[in-house]
């Protein structure tokens, strides 16, 4: 591999800055000049280059510096929880690695930049902005960053290229969708009718179909994922890698949906697409609008999350400053309790389910761990037997495929061939031979014995030498050594003599037995020849019954698995050794996994279920304790005297004009439990005072709570919702982070959220990005009352009107009678507004929250100091009803 | 005793503004504004009035029967004191 990379002093000090140790010797000796920018030398290639290497390639690095750079990067990466997979570069899930590596580097070049929010907002940048902006001539300070920002995002394709010619390429894309609708409408497709059985037909099926797990899908969506999959022939998703494909992908889903509920309703509506796509309001029939209006909404979340949100990018701006992301995200007290406790329930049943399912998964793995290692046993044994006993004879004997007791049988009969036995050997008996054979191997057998109490003949005919010379005159000392050790000493020249007289007897005898042995030898090397070829002969006869499924006799049997056994057992060993050792992988794994899910268990059941059980006692008893003052009973702690009265008129028009101008919205007030339960805020006076919300929410979570609950609302996000249904909640914690210093200046939760849920529908993130918008905080309303109720309660009281509003932006609609609104759309918490400046408030804009709903923003009657949102349809009720008009 | 909207009334526990007044079942209750300094506050209360003394009310069901009559009102001192 080569490489092109030329590290700089001040990288090599930035790296060192971000905690990298191992380059610590050589940067030290780095020129210490200050650097200008250590954004300018951050390289997000070097951390490609790192990732693209394994560990062994680094280490074989000649370069020792830029080994330990790529090392250290390495680490980092890993510390990242960014862990290189042990698979082929070439694969998809490398290509997803690698993009990991590079929003990594990334977010810390954007971090390092201090201008992360700017490719924050890049990620989310819709076609139409880009080319907007692109085009404006007189482009803000923002706008510049954030096209900087966005190009180069996609320079490693973390978000699609926007051609400028976009109306024309959003043409021919729509050809392609309306193609894959056709084909759905009209071919005969399988599985079609199965989908078009179902009940109900709805976008979300079709979108979770293809982007959930599987394991976490319907009956339903498995069907409409095997639909789409392969009846419709666009394959698998995860396997689109690009941001352009996958986005595609997912438009076909949506107009496969479409059709598939055309198809029920009987009408092609291909031509009303065509037409209408890109100007939904010249539509009439309101059912085509809302199918066309779905499609549109959700193209522009695929735009926007080509990859699911970039989360490793998201990852670092929460180390930026998580203290106060914190604050942000625990703020909504409703949400914090709807979270946790359908979370934590839900997860704690999921990972029950899973911990039952691996125990099962276990127990059957033990089980048959045990019947192989029973089987291993039994066949290690069989190795070292010549004779096997029923039980072994019947393991081997069924463990024989035909095909391999045709193999030996040719390999018999090759090897009766090379046997070249006399021709009459098949006229001999087996028993015979048997008999015979054994004579032989007796006689062998004795004459062995009987020559072991011999010397050999060799030494027999040297100690015969060395006789021969004492007995003719020459002196034992003048022996050599070896040769006084083949005699005795001291003995007369006679008894030598008698001694030579015995060995020379000894030698013939020793030569006769010799020549014996040699005969026998040689006829038990024939029997045995004949033997082998009677069995063999056998064995063939044998191995001929077994295939063909025949009784053996118990002979048959022992004859058989004598002399068949090893090469089989070998090989039954060999296989049976490999499945243990499968299974033992496998249940390696298993407890991998049991021990993962157990330490999640514990951890959501120990940590945020105890931490949510404590927070709703701790909630519980302030309401006990609440309950307990009864309405007449005057607690004395809370009776205070009243020390003196002074006339504050102008206090009292500082307060009115609070109420009115002091702050953006049409003041609601709401009961608040904080700082405690019956303080009453003006719901807009908390978003006037600076950092209020902080204080408030620092009096609302004791320490240390907060990152469990986080911790709670992460789990949610990666393992409750993923795929589709994750993008908005995704989304939404992402909303929530970016704006962080809008918040610490005095921007309030409510609005983000309100934002959020805005942003999900229609504008960009960038235009969002207001600082010093008014704005009121609705984290501590109360819930208890809606609109409509309201409404109902004032419809006799007001005279009906001719409903005439259009609710077109700019449009003016008296609301002084409407007495509760929200701080945001979407909003489930409406407060008491100060309807008097309601009076003929202007419409804003309507924007369609992600559960379908329309949303109303109305102004104050100046045009431009906010006044509140409504739901539409309350808002047409109301006209309707004369309560607005 | 007798409060009118624009009283400041001094407690042990701080100074409270008297935004607006109400009567339920025969009690009479006031809306103030926990002042801050010379300044408005953003923590208000509700208040009973009872002889020369101020008890503070807590509970919710009955705050959730006054915050409507008393945004009702907090409409009109908008209305009348502000054409």
């Amino acid at each position: 591999m080569k490489f092109n990379y030329e590290f700089k002093a001040e990288e090599l000090e930035y790296l060192r800055k971000l905690g990298i140790k191992s380059i610590d010797n050589f940067v030290k000796d780095v020129n210490d000049k200050k650097s200008t920018s250590l954004l300018d030398v951050f390289s997000v290639d070097l951390f490609r280059e790192a990732a693209s290497l394994n560990k062994d390639e680094i280490e074989a690095l000649e370069d020792s510096e830029r080994k330990n750079i790529y090392l250290a990067v390495k680490n980092l990466l890993n510390d990242a929880g960014i862990v290189e997979p042990n698979i082929e570069k070439n694969s998809i899930d490398y290509k997803h690695y690698v993009l990991d590596v590079t929003e990594f580097a990334v977010g810390i070049k954007a971090k390092l930049s201090d201008k992360h929010q700017y490719y924050e907002s890049a990620l989310f940048l819709t076609r139409e902005d880009y080319v907007n902006i692109k085009k404006s001539e007189n482009k803000t300070e923002k706008e510049i960053m954030l096209l900087q920002a966005y190009d180069e995002l996609c320079t490693y394709d973390l978000v699609p290229k926007i051609p400028e010619n976009i109306t024309e390429i959003a043409n021919q894309e729509l050809d392609e969708y309306l193609n894959t609708y056709n084909h759905v409408f009209s071919d005969d497709l399988d599985l079609k009718t199965d989908i078009l059985k179902f009940s109900e037909l709805k976008f979300d099926d079709f979108l979770i179909a293809v982007t959930e797990k599987e394991e976490y899908l319907t009956d339903n969506q498995k069907i409409i994922k095997e639909f789409i999959e392969v009846s419709l022939g666009l394959g698998d998703l995860n396997v689109n890698i690009t941001n352009t494909s996958k986005a595609t992908y997912m438009m076909k889903v949506l107009f496969t949906a479409a059709a598939f509920m055309d198809i029920k309703e009987g009408k092609n509506l291909v031509d009303v697409y065509k037409t209408n796509y890109f100007n939904v309001d010249s539509i009439q029939d309101k059912n085509v609008k809302e199918k066309i209006n779905t499609l549109r909404i959700n193209a522009e979340n695929f735009e926007k999350y080509p990859r699911i949100v970039s989360k490793n990018i998201m990852e670092l701006g929460e180390g930026i400053n998580s203290e106060d992301l914190n604050k942000i995200l625990t703020d909504d007290k409703d949400e914090k309790y709807v979270i946790s406790e359908e979370i934590v329930n839900n997860d704690l049943s999921i990972l029950k389910g899973k911990q039952e399912e691996i125990i099962k998964e276990k127990n059957l793995i033990t089980e048959e761990l045990q019947q192989i290692d029973e089987q291993i046993k039994n066949i290690e044994e069989l190795q070292n037997k010549d004779y096997l006993s029923k039980e072994e004879q019947r393991l081997l004997l069924e463990n024989l495929s035909e095909d391999y007791i045709n193999e030996i049988i040719s390999d018999l009969k090759k090897s009766m061939d090379e046997l070249a036995v006399s021709e009459d050997v098949n006229n001999i008996d087996t028993k015979d031979l048997e008999t015979e054979y054994k004579n032989t191997s007796n006689i062998v057998s004795n004459l062995e014995s009987e020559l072991s109490i011999y010397s050999t003949y060799e030494d027999t005919q040297k100690r015969i030498s060395v006789l021969e010379k004492l007995t003719s005159g020459t002196s034992y000392d003048d022996l050599s050594n070896d040769e006084q050790k083949l005699v005795n000493n001291n003995l007369s020249i006679h008894e030598y003599e008698e001694s030579l007289n015995d060995q020379k007897q000894r030698l013939e005898l020793i030569a006769e037995r010799n020549e014996k042995l040699k005969k026998a030898k040689e006829e038990l090397d024939i029997l045995k020849t004949n033997i082998k070829y009677h069995y063999f002969k056998l064995i063939i006869e044998i191995l001929t019954k077994i295939k063909n499924k025949e009784e053996l006799t118990e002979e048959e049997k022992k004859i058989v698995s004598s002399k068949l056994d090893i090469e089989d057992v070998k090989n039954q060993l060999e296989i049976f050794n490999k499945k243990k050792e499968l299974l033992n992988n496998n249940l390696k794994d298993s407890n991998e996994r049991e021990l993962t899910i157990k330490n999640s268990f514990e951890f959501v059941e120990k940590n945020i279920k105890n931490s949510i059980e404590k927070d709703k006692q701790s909630e519980k008893n302030k309401i006990d304790k609440t309950d307990k003052e009864k309405i007449d009973v005057e607690p004395i702690d809370e009776e205070e005297e009243i020390k003196r009265v002074e006339r504050r008129t102008d206090l009292l028009e500082k307060f009115r004009k609070f109420l009115v101008f002091g702050v953006g919205f049409g003041t609601g007030i709401a009961l608040s439990c904080v700082p405690g339960i019956g303080t009453i805020r003006m719901v807009a006076a908390a978003a006037k005072l600076v950092n209020s919300g902080i204080n408030l929410w620092t009096k609302k979570h004791p320490e240390g709570k907060i990152a469990e609950i986080i911790n709670a609302t992460k789990d949610k996000i990666k393992n409750k919702f993923p795929g589709i249904t994750n993008k908005l909640e995704i989304l939404k914690e992402k909303f929530k982070k970016v704006p962080l210093n809008l918040f610490v200046n005095g921007v309030s939760a409510g609005y983000l959220v309100g934002n959020v849920v805005e942003f999900t529908t229609r504008k960009t993130v960038f235009e969002h990005f207001k600082p010093g918008d008014k704005v009121i905080d609705a984290t501590d309303v109360n819930p208890d009352k809606v609109l409509t109720d309201n409404a109902d309660k004032v419809i006799d009281k007001t005279p009906v009107a001719e409903p005439t509003f259009s609710f077109q932006p700019g449009e003016t609609i008296d609301l002084s009678n409407i007495k509760q609104g929200y701080v945001y759309s979407g909003s489930n918490n409406p407060v008491n507004l100060i309807t008097s400046v309601g009076k003929n408030a202007v419409v804003d804009r309507i924007v369609t929250t992600p559960n379908g709903e329309k949303w109303i923003h109305l102004l104050q009657s100046d045009g431009k100091t906010y006044y509140a949102w409504f739901k539409l349809s309350d808002l047409e009720a109301a006209v309707e009803k004369g309560i607005a008009r | 005793m007798k409060l009118e909207l624009g009283d400041l009334v001094s407690l042990k526990s701080g100074n409270y503004l008297v935004v607006s007044k109400t009567t339920y079942d025969a009690i009479d209750y006031v809306l103030t504004n926990k002042t801050n300094a010379n300044d408005i506050g953003e923590e208000n209360y509700v208040f009973k009035v009872k002889d020369n003394k101020f008890v503070k009310i807590k509970n919710k069901e009955l705050l959730d029967i006054l915050l409507p009559i008393f945004t009702d009102k907090l409409n009109k001192l908008v209305t009348e004191e502000g054409e």
